[in-house]
């Protein structure tokens, strides 16, 4: 439990505290906003050299393609930071479930709600682990 | 505040709710008093008390992170 067991050290260490709510707030008004910009785009900018060299259907493809590509990184992105550490953290509690305390380690590092819920369950492995060697130490 | 809550308050961080019963064990292991009746004076018998207690569970970075916490409420 050496790792990430002092939790009020790890929270003291981070400054930013992004919430996952504002990083989905500001990823939904991302993906709203691309295909207006690229509208937006077309109207202002000098697009016209573009549309006449490679065809507006070639244009509209293109830009699909770009929106499509950049909305399908930065969902991955963000759902794979939002679930794996809860991944990890539902393999651990099935691990300490079962009543294996020694791989009870949480190593989540993030610093919004779900690495909150990491330490506080670290607080709490540490405690069922004091109790535990209590509970021994008494019974011998 | 009194020297418990405190010290409860510090052990808290890491051990969460067994705080008190670790308090509760070392105090009266390692002084013979009550950690209502503890002073200052206590604090470094306590924490070498608490760091031999919580190492062996949790580790000798935590046990010698709450030792230091402590002792630092003795300043």
């Amino acid at each position: 439990m050496d790792g990430m067991a002092r939790t009020g050290t790890a929270e003291r260490s981070l400054t930013l505290q992004i919430p996952i709510f504002y990083k989905l707030f500001v990823s939904m008004l991302f993906v709203a906003v691309i295909p207006i910009a690229l509208i937006g785009l077309m109207a202002a900018g000098d697009t016209g050299g573009i549309v006449s060299s490679i065809g507006l259907p070639a244009t509209i493809f293109l830009l699909t393609l770009v929106t499509l590509s950049i909305v399908v990184m930065w969902s991955f992105f963000l759902a794979s930071s939002i679930t794996s550490p809860i991944t990890q953290l539902s393999e651990v509690a099935r691990s300490v479930s079962m009543g294996d305390l020694k791989n009870s380690e949480v190593h989540v590092m993030t610093n919004d709600e779900i690495g909150d819920l990491a330490s506080s369950f670290n607080r709490m492995i540490n405690s069922y682990k004091i109790l535990d060697a209590l509970s021994r130490e008494e019974g011998e | 505040m009194a020297l418990n809550e405190r010290l409860t308050a510090v052990l808290r961080e890491d051990l969460g709710p067994s705080a008190g019963i670790v308090l509760l064990k070392c105090t009266k292991k390692s002084l013979g008093k009550s950690p209502a009746d503890l002073t200052p004076a206590d604090l470094p018998a306590l924490a070498e008390a608490c760091h031999r207690a919580v190492g062996p569970a949790l580790g000798e970075n935590v046990a010698a992170r709450i030792r230091q916490d402590i002792l630092a409420l003795k300043a």
